[in-house]
């Protein structure tokens, strides 16, 4: 079966549609996002490297939110961390809700596990979609080691509805 | 006709024309002029597929050799750089296969392995597109990407390597999405999207092109579901019995495309395959008592039963023997109304253990003889459907089960040298009979296949 050729070519653009949807996603957030720090904390001691990307976690990848009833938040709700300044440049997680923040900055996570931490508050592993970052092939071990060490920082750019994209990790004294 | 049909054509007009020859109906030379022919046919069809498989191997290994060559240069590209040879692969690939060989008509086997080059190409593409901008999205989103991206191609194109590509990606989306959910402590067993894309997008394809590897290839993707989210429950039992009961389906479904227009009929041969190869194979199994037992007590004694997944079975017995009994009703051919009757008396003594608490030794022995019932069935499916690969898999499980019960009831009451030298012996003499039965069966149905 021999297709016309702009059939053919409008196949072969959806393809191309999606990988360019892809770039956009990331580009998008890149560009407009605000820069943001935050410092990546040492994970389990286990190995960090799968395949050619290490995983990266933050002070705020766990979180204790305020809850008016047990149970509020479960696996799969999205979750609104506000960012607040701290000294160096860096910033930190503080408020949590579950609807976005009128004002300020702050990052769009899914709940990965929540458990009660007390009768009025739970804690909730959270992802942003910026625990991997892709490294040459054979650098990773060195990556991990900074980690563990507490010398990465990772750069974000975040926008104002929350949605994050890793920008670079920087090296920085602990 | 395919290349495989054509083949044997060629090969039975070459044995007709010797027997003509013989017979004194054709002279010398006209049956060496005729010989000639279909020799040169049998040689060009050979030939043919020997391009395709060849031009296929190629694609595939010039697809991995261009990732593999970019992938050791990468470290140094700049992000913008590796778009670009992304992209220029990915496009060169395509109009490579459509300019050169499909549309010119030069070589419309090599432009087919150049779209499936392609199509792993753009797979390819979007896991570097992700590495490179380090995008941490839904990783089974990818592979879902991948699969609905190469199906407009498909029906564009009529390719169906890109079509078995597409419905294969969609079993291994359906699988990362069980393996995710258990990975963060879910429960949740099933993906329904993961049947509206395959009956809703990939299902028109294979109708479409008449694709028989396609409609083989759905049917054992919605058998990879129900294993799966059998497995996600972690119920041995409940897994056999409902691909038992996925096979029996299948076999009831080819009935009734047997019913409907030439498209279906065509189709139905391949769920009759894998309808009958997964009934035998998961009711040789159900065979030992042992088996039986893990089901009943799956089935009656567990106490924190819950969820769907162990009455899927039951449901399955009740759709099957219905569906059996409406398609019995609307077949003309005799056969065709016993083999659902057949099927639909198989899928009733299947619900039995739903019903009662049957001893694990009595469902064994319902299945010993519903294994024999469906081996014996589908030679008999063979024979009169012309495919000789369902005489060659009724008659081999039929051997499997003498050698199998053999081994079960007479290991332990026999002297081991007897043991093994009676077996041996009924082993050998089967195989002898049998290998005569299967030739003069498979020489029936070519005979009835070609014939004029």
């Amino acid at each position: 079966m021999v297709p016309d050729r702009p059939k053919f070519y409008a196949a072969v653009a959806v393809q191309f549609a999606v990988l360019v949807a892809m770039i956009l996603q990331s580009f998008s957030i890149l560009a407009s996002g605000r820069e943001v720090r935050l410092k990546v904390v040492p994970v389990d001691p286990r190995s960090l490297i799968s395949g050619d990307y290490v995983i990266l976690s933050y002070d705020l990848s766990t979180v204790t939110a305020s809850v008016d009833a047990p149970g509020k938040y479960r696996v799969g709700d999205a979750v609104y961390v506000r960012l607040t300044d701290v000294v160096g440049g860096l910033s930190e997680g503080g408020e949590v809700a579950d609807r976005p923040f009128a004002s300020g900055l702050f990052l769009r996570g899914t709940v990965r596990q929540a458990w009660e931490h007390s009768d009025s508050a739970q804690r909730l592993r959270v992802e942003y979609g910026i625990e991997s970052w892709y490294v040459p092939e054979g650098t990773g071990r060195e990556v991990e080691r900074k980690a563990r060490e507490g010398r990465l920082v990772a750069v974000l750019a975040v926008t104002g509805d929350g949605r994050s994209a890793l920008k670079a990790i920087e090296e920085r004294e602990p | 006709m395919k290349d495989e049909e054509q083949g044997r054509f060629r090969a039975w007009m070459l044995e007709e024309i010797e027997a003509w020859q013989r017979e004194g109906l054709v002279a010398d030379g006209l049956a060496a002029t005729l010989r000639t022919r279909y020799a040169e046919g049998a040689e060009s069809a050979a030939r043919s597929r020997l391009i395709s498989i060849f031009s296929t191997l190629g694609a595939i290994l010039v697809g991995l050799g261009a990732i593999l060559f970019v992938a050791a240069h990468w470290e140094g590209l700049e992000r913008w750089s590796k778009v670009a040879i992304l992209f220029g692969l990915l496009f060169g690939a395509y109009a490579s296969g459509y300019e050169l060989f499909l549309r010119s008509g030069s070589s419309p086997r090599v432009g087919a392995a150049f779209l499936l080059m392609g199509g792993l190409l753009y797979g390819a593409n979007i896991g570097l597109i992700a590495q490179i901008f380090h995008l941490n999205a839904h990783s089974p989103n990818g592979i879902l990407a991948w699969a609905l991206g190469l199906l407009p191609l498909v029906y564009v194109a009529g390719s169906e390597p890109l079509l078995l590509l597409s419905i294969v990606l969609l079993a291994v989306w359906n699988g990362l999405e069980l393996d995710y959910v258990h990975r963060l402590g879910g429960l949740r067993a099933w993906n329904p999207f993961f049947w509206v894309l395959l009956l809703g997008a990939a299902l028109p394809a294979v109708r479409r092109f008449s694709s028989a590897a396609g409609m083989a290839g759905i049917a054992l993707a919605g058998g990879s579901w129900l294993a799966l989210a059998g497995i996600s429950r972690a119920y041995e039992g409940p897994i056999l019995y409902s691909l038992f009961g996925y096979g029996l389906l299948l076999l009831v479904v080819a009935r009734w495309m047997r019913t409907q227009d030439t498209v279906w009929r065509a189709l139905s041969g391949s769920l009759d395959h894998v309808g009958a190869k997964g009934t035998l194979a998961m009711s040789f199994f159900l065979c030992y008592p042992w088996a039986c037992k893990e089901l009943v007590r799956d089935i009656w004694h567990r106490t924190a039963v819950e969820g769907w997944i162990q009455f899927v079975p039951f449901v399955l017995a009740g759709a099957v023997a219905a569906c059996a009994m409406v398609v019995a009703g609307r077949m003309q051919d005799r056969f065709e109304r016993l083999a659902c009757t057949g099927l639909a008396a198989i899928a009733l003594l299947f619900a039995l253990p739903f019903v009662t608490e049957v001893e694990d030794v009595t469902l064994a022995i319902v299945f010993n003889g519903i294994f024999l019932a469906l081996s014996l069935g589908s030679v008999r499916l063979g024979v009169v459907e012309g495919q000789g690969d369902l005489v060659n898999t009724g008659l081999w499980a039929f051997g499997l089960w003498v050698a199998a019960r053999y081994f079960q009831w007479f290991f332990d009451l026999l002297d081991m040298g007897l043991f093994f030298v009676i077996g041996g012996s009924v082993l050998l003499y089967g195989a002898i009979q049998m290998e005569k039965l299967r030739k003069s069966l498979q020489e029936k149905i070519q005979g009835g296949a070609h014939g004029p």
